[in-house]
């Protein structure tokens, strides 16, 4: 039981910040309709921006992470204004904004490499390495924080979306957006808008991986579980990315731990497979008819 | 559309054509020229991951062997020649590797490739150097199929510098067992890494030929970084000893986590993935921790190259792949003098029957039969005080 209840809490602190991921990436689907494979360079922004102000600077830790959300926010609308707008212009098909958001990706991760180097960066030790021991069952002080603070932004960004006048404005343009255009919503003001918030949530998720882990140039290969998460939850739905990435960390947990941890990628996307096989618009996505 | 197809294929054409035109002008020049001493520079190629995860090492060791070759060349060269090292990025696969190692022989017209630090790259690239009949020295590429394939066969062009893996998963077992008295182990492995499957496997049969027990194998992917499913296991089993057969990334995050999790009197160990980046990303999490290792700087050989290396090039504390790097040029160039000729054969040969060779790190010799040295020592390192500190040069029995 306890070894249960263990891997589940494992299962979540994974899930929590495959859920920031997830959410920005869902929130772009649902206004341009595809993938955005840069999603991770803008993760990776984040992390360095974040590692760079924490190393180089004595500012206090939470200015340092605002800057660096502000940095990682900035790529990402640097990103839509160069790589997809363009494209967008001239009513090019969704294809070629995948393309474009996997050049952009190699782009990044190389500029990286080039720039800064390849090898591994330590975040300097905020909070120590340390895990309340409750009964047999230890939770670390950085996993509660990282999920805090995911909680917290996606509460933010629920307000945003649900309780402002740029939140209806980017509702609208997901329901559709030339309508919405239409209506004399700015659409491209919403865009940068909707980039901005994705990539500052993946900013967040960035420094929080960065604290737990390490930051490298490939950090941002983690988004492709989040793209996953994204799918199982619904594409589009913001609950459902969220739903979507808790469960996939707890499936890739339960799997590496009770099944076999060499088979966790073979069962996490043969589940996939199965759910977009049985309901193609995930849990909580909602199927619609392509309009004629 | 028949004509674009037509245009493609002409153009594919004249571009494999320009391919094969340029590279293959210097190569005839020795036979035109007839002249019995070359002063052409002597090509030498040298496989090192340049990006990617194992850049920390194959910059290192592209960096050892540029200064060793600077050496060669102020003191009059080989053979009345100078040296031209012709380095190609490898980027840590097999994929890239085989390229890299493809360019090397065909187009840069190398005598023979060093490097690189990977099995399973220098597997890959071993049918490539035999079909162009060109040695290729592996550094640390540890395990037994880099030199030797399935069947048994020594591969005739594929040599090593370093010890073997069953060697090394002996040289762990061994220690843990009789020095630190260890009965219970775990492992977590790499299963995409010929390296960490080869040595979990060695270190699991030697340790159980010891009578220790091996409570588990536990697997994990590269790229993970979230060890915490399987180490919640391990930690459910209560191993004394948990063996890290992986490279550095995989050896600290993993230490990291368990102690997260709570296992505070669990010993690691593991093979020569280390590396001191490592110290960076989790310190006092692997204090007591042993590593079985090639080489150390307390080794008064090696040790004036550290500050030389630090001065050229800036690192603070460089990694021991430079060193091997810098001798595998040297151990090459002994063998071109004993061939007294670049050609393929006559080096292969010289290669083979190397004897007593002294480098900078220890003495080789080859072992014709397997294209291994000889009884090399290991060295095993202790991390104490965030440090890795010499602990003993050791050979298992």
């Amino acid at each position: 039981m306890e070894t249960v209840i263990q891997q589940t809490l494992n299962g979540l602190s994974i899930g929590s910040i495959y859920a920031l991921i997830a959410v920005g990436y869902s929130l772009i689907y649902s206004i341009l309709q595809f993938s955005n494979f840069a999603h991770g360079s803008f993760l990776i922004a984040g992390a360095y921006a974040g590692f760079f102000a924490m190393a180089g600077t004595s500012l206090p830790f939470l200015v340092v992470m605002a800057m660096a959300l502000v940095f990682s926010g900035g790529v990402a609308i640097m990103t839509e204004r160069f790589a997809y707008r363009p494209i967008r212009m001239r009513g090019s098909k969704a294809l070629y904004f995948i393309i474009a958001s996997l050049g952009v990706s190699i782009f990044a991760e190389n500029l990286v490499i080039v720039t800064i180097g390849p090898q591994f960066r330590t975040y300097p030790q905020i909070l120590a390495v340390r895990a309340l021991d409750l009964g047999g069952i230890s939770v670390g002080i950085l996993d509660m924080v990282a999920a805090g603070v995911a909680v917290t932004f996606l509460l933010i960004l629920n307000f945003v979306v649900t309780r402002t006048k740029t939140g209806m404005a980017i509702r609208a343009a997901s329901f559709d957006l030339p309508a919405a255009g239409l209506m004399g919503v700015n659409v491209n003001r919403v865009i940068a808008i909707v980039f901005f918030i994705a990539g500052l949530l993946a900013g967040v998720s960035g420094i929080l991986l960065g604290m737990k882990y390490t930051v490298y140039p490939q950090l941002g290969y983690l988004t492709i579980k989040a793209f996953v998460a994204a799918i199982f939850g619904g594409l589009g739905s913001l609950p459902g990315a969220i739903l979507g990435s808790l469960c996939l960390g707890v499936i890739e947990t339960f799997t590496a731990a009770f099944i076999s941890s060499t088979l966790r990628d073979l069962i996490v996307f043969t589940t996939l497979i199965v759910i977009l096989l049985v309901r193609p618009s995930g849990i909580l996505g909602r199927y619609v008819e392509e309009k004629v | 559309m028949k004509r674009s197809l037509v245009l493609l294929l002409v153009l594919a054409l004249a571009v494999s054509l320009a391919g094969c035109g340029t590279p293959a002008a210097p190569a005839e020049e020795p036979d035109e020229g007839e002249e019995p001493v070359s002063t052409e520079p002597i090509r030498i190629g040298y496989l090192a991951h340049i990006t990617g995860d194992g850049a920390v090492w194959g910059v290192a060791e592209s960096n050892g062997a540029k200064m060793a070759v600077e050496d060669i060349n102020a003191a009059g060269g080989v053979l009345g020649r100078q040296l031209e090292l012709f380095v190609a990025d490898g980027r840590g696969n097999a994929a890239d590797s085989v390229n890299a190692t493809r360019r090397l022989v065909e187009q840069d017209k190398v005598i023979a490739v060093l490097g690189s630090n990977y099995s399973g790259v220098n597997i890959a690239t071993a049918p490539i150097v035999a079909a162009a009949k060109v040695p290729q020295i592996g550094s640390f590429s540890t395990n037994p199929l880099v030199t030797v394939d399935e069947n048994g066969n020594v591969r005739p062009w594929s040599f090593r510098l370093c010890f073997i893996d069953p060697y090394q998963g002996k040289v762990i077992a061994d220690f843990a067992y009789n020095e630190l008295g260890l009965k219970n182990a775990a492992v977590l492995y790499d299963i995409g890494s010929d390296y960490s499957v080869g040595l979990t496997e060695y270190f699991k049969a030697r340790f159980e030929e010891l009578g220790g027990t091996v409570i588990g194998t536990w697997a994990f992917k590269a790229g993970d970084v979230d060890f915490r499913p399987q180490l919640s296991e391990i930690k459910a089993k209560g191993p004394e000893l948990l063996v890290l057969p992986n490279l550095y990334k995989e050896i600290a995050l993993p230490a990291k986590q368990a102690r997260e999790l709570g296992m505070s009197d669990l010993v690691f160990m593991g093979g020569d993935g280390y590396s001191l980046t490592m110290l960076e990303m989790a310190g006092p999490e692997l204090e007591g921790s042993y590593w079985t290792g090639h080489m150390t700087w307390k080794d008064p050989e090696i040790a004036p190259m550290k500050d030389r290396y630090t001065a050229k090039y800036g690192v603070e504390d460089p990694e021991y792949n430079l060193v091997m790097g810098y001798d595998i040029v040297y151990f090459l160039v002994d063998a071109i003098k004993r061939a007294g000729s670049t050609d393929g054969e006559a080096l292969r040969n010289a290669i083979e029957t190397a004897k007593d060779v002294q480098l900078k790190h220890a003495v080789i010799t080859m072992d014709p039969e397997t294209h291994n040295p000889l009884n090399k020592p290991a060295v095993i390192e202790k991390v104490e005080g965030s440090k890795f500190v010499f602990h003993s040069k050791y050979v298992p029995e």
